[in-house]
């Protein structure tokens, strides 16, 4: 705090001190700190240390510091998480924000009923996942009402979650059930946020309703696109819920995302320094992902 | 009111602190977890605070399904809130091995003299007795006696040294399927290890597991691909219906969808209960080839070894198990066999008499002598029975059954491997 009072953000940092507001913002502050250091960074802190470590108070498990790594590298089992989880997120990222883009563009126009539609739309988001996924789970069994409605139009009933080809699609369609709703709020928003007058100039220079969209609409969209993108990629990392109470990651290992590898690993089969190895290269995962993704938002944009 | 000075208030408040400060240091609260449905439990929990005044018991009650994740997250964090809880018997190798168990040899007099030797064996291991033998289980074959008529076939006979072999049965299941019934026969724990471990230890296919430590899996013989062919063609047939979870799978017999259900004996109670529902009990089939096997083994109770009320948490736990009153008040709960010696007659009797099925306490007490086989005691049991049962759920679902089998071998190798 030496620094404190030189340079432009020294002064307003000395400023603030001086005021005592600096005092009165920790005040304010200090509860969501408080949360961020006890709900995520301890915890994190506590997997990356478990990851190393065996805790003395549970044996039965051989010691193995960084080989926790290299045995789950090497796990077919783990890998093939891994692989199902890429395989899931590159399918559900690009089908729920490019449905939500559309729902969001359909929404912001003026249409018949437009709140009723709204309504219908968000009423997913507003079920927990756990309870979507226990309805739909009903509605998706071999003898349940979605083959039944598939057999009056001469469709052959379909194994959905106990086929190994279309569980993980299923799953995508559960998911993206909840969260194509919420996502078209965010956009919605950013739509709306566009100022008229860029259409209106658009219009004066005699661009079309697709030139309009993407000169328009997109870039102005980028900012909300990138939260969205980058929240929703975090989101669909963590899916847990529909996976445990629909398939617990069957038939064949089609559905196990990461998140439910994690749950057995640790919590069935008691390996917990495996399931915190597990934990730390899932965040190290998202980390790499997201910056990934950060980058080429913001280079597009600059170019 | 308005007569209540405040030197009343006072002298109130004082009275009710001292109070409540007597009772604190006299009473003493247990948590008591287990996996049973909410409420299952109370009625033995006020008979046995009545019985020993001071102990209060907080019972907790969590879905079958999340009792070992909660014991493994709970117990292994050195949470002391649960101080007592129920242990699925083939998991007390595994408990005992991470600590999770209290050591109970110095109650091995007391253990002996009340129950029954084989649950003993199954709270027992490496030489001790880790665990207060609580329930046994034995299977039975309900059959719907109105389905059975529809389709002019017999009815079993509840003498369980003349069981039927699967050859009998499932020509009849699918008789009385074609008769009307929407399902012939099933299993009612359709993806559960327990429940099928007997198909192959009654043609000798061992229990999937061998070596010293039965840390070695063995599930890819030809034997083991033939039966679980067997058991895949239920489903593939259409003799049994797939993507119906076990928890569903009861509501199909009692709502008289099902022909012929193998299930454990607690389900004799409900569906004593339902409606127009008018059913038998006879023994659980067996391969012609083969020679009789039922499954077995339940719940103990175990303490908690870093509970920090051990005197009321075994207290509570021997009232439950030793005590005979106590046993079989508990075993109306689920209800299964309790392990205690003189509540397992009372029981049998009781269930047979309420139940009018005369074969009930015979099948029971034969199975148990001659033809219960337990799960295997390993270390290596929680990873096995985790992974057999979701490779169960696949085959039944359509997977083949030699592809499944060798993975899920792989995937025990891979998790044996990380045990000492």
């Amino acid at each position: 705090m030496s620094s404190v009072g030189q340079g432009q953000n020294g002064s307003r940092w000395g400023e603030a001190l001086r005021s005592g507001s600096l005092g009165t913002a920790l005040l304010f502050l200090a509860p969501a700190l408080v949360a961020v250091v006890v709900l995520r960074i301890w915890p994190a802190g506590l997997a990356l240390w478990q990851s190393l470590h065996e805790p003395g108070a549970a044996p039965g498990f051989t010691n193995l510091g960084f080989g926790n790594y290299t045995y789950l590298l090497s796990d077919p089992v783990f890998i093939e998480s891994l692989t199902t989880t890429f395989l899931f997120l590159i399918i559900v990222n690009p089908v729920q924000i490019g449905l939500a883009l559309l729902l969001a563009l359909a929404m912001d126009k003026a249409l018949p009923a437009a709140g009723l539609w709204r309504t219908l739309m968000l009423l997913p988001v507003a079920v927990p996942q756990s309870v979507s996924a226990i309805i739909l789970g009903v509605a998706f069994r071999p003898d349940g009402p979605v083959n039944a409605l598939l057999a009056t139009i001469g469709i052959p009933p379909q194994g959905f979650m106990t086929s190994t080809s279309q569980a993980l699609m299923t799953i995508i369609m559960i998911v993206s059930w909840v969260g194509v709703g919420y996502w078209m709020t965010f956009l919605l928003a950013g739509l709306r946020d566009i100022p008229p007058i860029l259409y209106e100039a658009a219009e004066i220079d005699g661009a079309n309703g697709w030139q309009r969209f993407w000169h328009v609409t997109l870039p102005q969209l980028r900012r909300t696109l990138t939260f969205v993108l980058v929240a929703n990629t975090v989101a669909n990392f963590l899916v847990f819920a529909p996976v445990q109470i629909l398939t617990k990651g069957g038939p064949q290992g089609s559905t196990n995302l990461i998140m439910n590898e994690i749950y057995t690993r640790g919590f069935l089969s008691g390996d917990m320094s495996g399931a915190a190895a597990a934990t730390v290269i899932l965040v190290a995962l998202v980390i790499v992902v997201v910056g990934i993704q950060f980058r080429m938002m913001t280079e597009r944009a600059k170019s | 009111m308005g007569s209540i000075n405040k030197v009343q208030y006072l002298l109130a408040g004082a009275v009710i602190a001292i109070a409540c400060s007597q009772a604190s240091a006299a009473d003493v609260t247990i948590g008591f977890l287990s996996s049973q449905k909410p409420g299952a439990f109370s009625d033995v929990i006020a008979s046995f605070e009545k019985a020993n005044p001071g102990i209060k018991v907080q019972a907790q009650y969590i879905p079958f399904d999340q009792l070992n994740a909660q014991v493994q997250a709970r117990l292994g964090s050195g949470d002391t809130s649960v101080d007592v809880y129920t242990v699925d018997e083939p998991r007390v190798p595994y408990y005992a091995h991470r600590g999770f168990l209290m050591d109970l040899s110095d109650q091995r007099a007391e253990i002996e003299a009340a129950s029954n030797a084989a649950p003993i064996a199954g709270a027992s291991y490496d030489g001790k007795i880790w665990a207060f033998p609580f329930w046994t289980t034995a299977q039975f074959l309900f059959y719907n006696k109105d389905l059975l008529n529809k389709a002019g076939l017999p009815e079993p006979t509840g003498d369980p040294a003349k069981r039927l072999t699967w050859e009998e049965l499932l020509p009849n299941a699918k008789k009385a399927q074609e008769a009307g019934a929407k399902w012939g026969f099933a299993f009612d724990q359709n993806d559960r290890y327990y429940e099928l471990q007997p198909l192959y230890e009654s043609l000798g296919y061992g229990p999937g597991l061998k070596g010293d430590k039965l840390l070695e899996p063995a599930l890819t013989s030809d034997g083991w691909v033939k039966t679980t062919n067997w058991y895949r063609d239920l489903y593939a047939n259409g003799l049994a219906p797939r993507g119906v979870t076990y928890e569903q799978m009861p509501a199909l017999f009692s709502s008289g969808q099902l022909a012929y259900m193998v299930g454990g004996v607690w389900h004799a109670r409900a569906f004593r209960n339902a409606e127009g529902l008018n059913f038998g009990v006879a023994a659980m089939p067996y391969f012609k080839d083969g020679k009789p096997v039922t499954p077995t083994g339940s719940w103990t109770i175990g303490v908690n070894p870093k509970s920090t009320k051990k005197d009321a948490a075994l207290a509570f736990a021997k009232y439950i198990t030793l005590n005979s009153e106590g046993a079989l008040q508990a075993s109306t709960v689920a209800p299964q066999p309790p392990a205690n010696k003189s509540a397992f007659e009372a029981y049998l009797k009781r269930e047979s008499e309420a139940g009018k099925t005369p074969a009930f306490g015979d099948i029971v007490r034969y199975d148990l002598a001659n033809t219960a086989v337990n799960r295997p005691r390993t270390i290596g049991y929680v990873v096995f029975e985790e992974n057999m049962n979701k490779t169960f759920s696949d085959i039944r679902n359509g997977a083949e059954a030699k592809p499944s089998l060798e993975r899920a071998e792989g995937v025990l190798r891979a998790g044996f491997g990380r045990l000492n």
